[in-house]
Formats: structure tokens, sequence, C-alpha cells
């Protein structure tokens, strides 16, 4: 007779203290499993919550849900550090978006881009930047990089 | 025996039962993927530049690293199409995209972060949690819109719309506007989008939490909301104007039992239908039964009796007969609303919306709606004005 037949010793360790008689690693998988599953529903919709509050206290709207609310006109204007204008063949080489163009969601994801590329990849260039824009049609702004 | 054995493979790709997920989130999945590989989804990501989080920046090949998260997002796609480990493929395929846009702020967009959160949603799913947290989801991305438009002032006066109208050069509007006081219509608009946008925040609430009366009127303001945005922009936003009505599909509910199908015998439209049914019905989601009597049909018919001998269709209980009915064929088959998307990204070369889209929407709401149920009666009638054969035998 098998030993399984019996009911023995080891298939009682590996099956006790489990309502549906299955195997305790696999119900201790279930259940690591499942409270991963939370975890990462709770990550999701908590993220979106912190991205919505954070939304109200600063100008950019990323994964806030927040499509198509602001219409931004710019147009960017960068000078190296001799003061030569980039074409907008460089610009767009050099910042990967369309140096004229309409932002849809905010402004500042613009400015946002501009600033982390010099400040980061393009920090030793020396470059300066300028963008004047208009927000919903109202009147025409700049931002300049450096802030100073 | 080889394209039979190609053909019946390809077929899968319309299956949608399967042990892992119910069948609206299974279409729901498909019709995601299939959006994705018609807009090029893969193209999405690129080496990281500009990264949200500075550690992509770390990447010591970055080049390696984009065609190997290409080329993850393009395994899932498949496996998600073919039912091949599907919630996984799903929540890696979601993943992959959110990851793709961390990696590259400039790639950052809602769409894509609406395919990216669904995808992952729907990996999540379990059966018989009790909670449902795909309508939540949809919660959220209504609640972040309607908020966010609500504390913009540019919103609540109407100059967004007053702009933008302006940017999208619609001459007609400026036009309109002129029979208004200065900015009234604009300022009417941006208010009946943020009302309708709480309300459809409230509804998929209601949705989330198992709430079922709001259902149909959630559907006939979302939808219909959402093609008119795109109409007004002329354009799909991306992937938007394709995954929005998808994701109404949440809603849907399919039949555990088979739907039961009674048709009068010898009438030959019908007959041949049921061919035509039967061999698209991938998922065997029909039965089909011809009867002798009218009576018999028209028994198994609850309402519109005047045209219960025709047709009649039973779900879970619920009978429809006639025109009725016979839309109830279609949309508890799969493939038509594969075929519906494809023909939406068919019609949206380039992300522009062409003249057919618009004929398509309008007219496939219409169809859809009670408006249509006359004249779609009066077509069902005509089809099978034709006299009774004695040819087809009844089948049990």
């Amino acid at each position: 007779m098998k030993p399984s037949d019996e009911g023995s010793d080891e298939e009682q360790v590996t099956t006790s203290g489990t309502p549906h008689g299955q195997p305790r690693d696999a119900s201790l998988a279930r259940s690591t499993f499942s409270a991963a599953n939370g975890m990462m529903l709770f990550l999701i919709f908590a993220f979106q919550v912190s991205a919505i509050v954070y939304a109200r206290f600063h100008e950019t709207r990323y994964f806030c849900w927040a499509p198509f609310d602001i219409q931004t006109v710019y147009a960017i204007r960068a000078f190296d550090k001799q003061g030569r204008e980039l074409s907008k063949a460089e610009t767009r080489d050099r910042y990967r978006m369309a140096p004229e163009g309409v932002d849809q969601r905010s402004y500042q994801h613009v400015f946002n881009a501009i600033e982390q590329y010099e400040t980061s990849y393009g920090k030793n260039d020396g470059y300066r930047v300028k963008i004047e824009y208009t927000v919903n049609g109202g009147e025409t702004l700049a931002w300049h990089f450096p802030r100073s | 025996m080889a394209l039979s054995t190609l053909l019946n493979f390809a077929a899968g790709i319309f299956r949608t039962r399967n042990a892992e997920l119910p069948v609206h989130l299974t279409l729901v999945a498909k019709l995601f993927v299939i959006i994705f590989l018609a807009k090029f989804g893969w193209r999405y990501f690129g080496p990281p530049f500009l990264p949200f989080v500075p550690l992509f920046d770390e990447i010591a090949f970055p080049t390696l690293w984009h065609r190997g998260i290409q080329l993850i997002a393009l395994g899932c796609a498949v496996m998600i199409l073919f039912n091949q480990r599907i919630r996984a493929a799903c929540f890696i395929l979601g993943l992959t995209v959110l990851v793709g846009i961390l990696a590259a702020r400039l790639s950052y967009s809602n769409n894509r972060l609406l395919f990216s959160v669904i995808m992952l949603l729907i990996g999540l799913y379990r059966p018989g949690r009790g909670f449902d947290f795909l309508p939540l989801q949809m919660g959220f991305l209504y609640f972040g819109a309607a908020f966010n438009k609500i504390l913009d002032p540019a919103w609540r006066t109407g100059l967004f719309f007053e702009n933008w109208s302006s940017v999208l050069g619609h001459t007609w509007y400026a036009n309109l506007t002129t029979l208004f006081p200065p900015q009234m219509l604009s300022m009417l608009v941006c208010w009946s989008v943020i009302i309708i946008e709480f309300a459809l925040l409230a509804a998929w609430l209601m949705a989330a939490f198992g709430i079922r009366w709001h259902r149909a009127p959630l559907i006939w303001v979302g939808v219909p909301f959402h093609m008119a945005l795109s109409f007004y922009h002329g354009a799909s936003f991306g992937m938007f104007f394709h995954l929005a009505p998808v994701c109404y599909l949440i809603l849907a509910e399919w039949p555990k039992e088979p739907i039961q199908v009674r048709y009068q015998e010898g009438r030959p439209f019908w007959a041949r239908l049921r061919r035509w049914f039967e061999r698209f019905d991938f998922d065997r989601f029909f039965k089909w039964r011809p009867v002798r009597q009218a009576d018999e049909v028209r028994h198994a018919g609850t309402e519109n009796k005047g045209h219960a001998e025709i047709l009649s269709v039973e779900v879970d209980g619920k009978t429809e007969t006639g025109f009725r009915g016979l839309r109830l064929l279609f949309l508890y088959n799969p493939l038509t609303w594969f075929v519906l998307c494809v023909l939406a990204l068919v019609l949206t070369p380039k992300g522009v919306l062409s003249v057919a889209t618009y004929v398509l929407c309008i007219s496939g709401l219409f169809v859809l709606s009670r408006l249509f149920d006359p004249i779609g009666q009066r077509f069902v009638d005509w089809l099978s004005a034709r006299p009774p054969t004695t040819g087809e035998q009844p089948q049990t």
C-alpha cells in the first residue's frame, strides 16, 4: 500500500492547516500572490491619487488625467555659448520636440523637458534658451533658461 | 489540411472564452492589442531620454534596452491575441508601456497611460474578488478630468473652448458665437463637458460598486461624448478615440448559458443567416433551433409579439424578438466588435478622422438605439418576406 493511501505522517505535514486539503506550499504561494496582487492594485491607485493631488500644487499635469485641458502655443529659441541661434532642425534634434507648436497639456511640460535636458545631457554646453508662449490665447509670455 | 489547421489557429484571435478571464475582459484586452498594433505601439518605446526616473539614464545599453522592451511588448501582444497566459501577458504589456513612459518624458500621453493602466488591471484581475477595479479606474479617469477642469478658470469662463476652436480654425463656430453674448456659448460648452464628466464619474463608481441600473445611460452618454470630442478635434487623440469606446465593454457581461435562437423553419433568409452565424460563432455562444410552428417562436417571445413569429433570441431568461433579437445576435458575437474596431482604425489613417468615420460612428449609434427599431423591423420583415420552403427540417 502506498504511503499516501495510508495518510502518512509526510502527507499530514504537507496538508495540515489548509481547509481544502491543498498542499501548504501551494496555499502559501496563493496567499503570497494574493497579497502581491493587492499591493500592486494599491500602488496603481495610490499613484494616481498622488498625481491628482500633486497637480493641484504644481503647473505640471503628468499622470493626473487632465488631457487637452490647456492650449499652449510655444516657440523655442536656443542659443549656443557663442550666442548663435540654433536652426529649427537643430533645435528639434537637440530636444527631440517640435521647436514651434501647440502643447495640449501644460506649458510647464515644455519647460521641464528643456530644463531637464540643459541640466543633464547638455549641462556642459552652456546653452541659453528662450521660450515664447501663450496660454489659451492670452498674452505672450517668455520663459528663460538659465532662469536667473 | 495544413490550411485548415492554419485557419483554425488564426481563428483563435477571435476566440474570447478562456479559463483566465471573463469574455468581456478578454475582448477588451484583444481590442486594445489590435489598436496598439495598428497604431504601431511598439514605436512608443525609444532609448531612455529625459526620463521621469533618473535611473533610466544609467542603463548601459540603451539601444538594447529599447529593442528588448519592444520585443517583450510584441511578444505579449501575440500571446494575448492567441489566448496564451493572457493575464500575465496583459500585465507585462501594461507594465512595459508604463516603463516606456517613465523612461522618456516626451512619450507621455494620456492615451498611452490609459492603455497601460487598463492592461495592468486586466492582468491583476482575479475572479470572485467581489470588487471590480476596472470601473473604479474609469471613475479615476473622469474624476481627474472633471476635477482639473472645474478648478481651471479658463474652463469655467469658456476661454479654453473659445481659444481651442480658434486654434482648430472652426470659423463656423466663430460665426455661431456672434449670436450669443461674448464667450457665453463657449462657457455653456465647457460647463456641459464638466457636468458630463462628473456624471460619468458617478456612473462608473456605481458600476464599480455593483449598482446596475445606470449602465445603459452611462454607455449612451459616455461613448457619444468621446466621439463628439474627437469629431470636433478632427483627430483621434493618439489611441484615445479607439480605446475609450472599447473601455465601455468593461460593463458588458456575456451569458454563461448558450444564447437560444429560435426561428421559424422554412424561412430561407434565417436558414442562411444561421449558417453564416455558426461559421463565425467561434466561441459557440449561440444555439440555433428552427421550430415548426410560428406559435412556438411566439411562445418564446415576451415582447414585440407582433414580430415574434420571425425570430426570438433568449439571453439569460430574457427574450427579444424580430429586429431587436437580430441586434442581440450581433452584439453578443465578439466578431462584431473586432470588425467595428478594425473599421474604425482603417477609417482614421494617421489619426485623422475621415468623413467615413463620422458616418460609421453616427449610423452605428443610431442602429443600436431604440429609435432605429421600427426601421430595423421593417427591414427584417422585408428580408423574411420570401415564402417558406419545404426543404428544411427542424432541428432539436
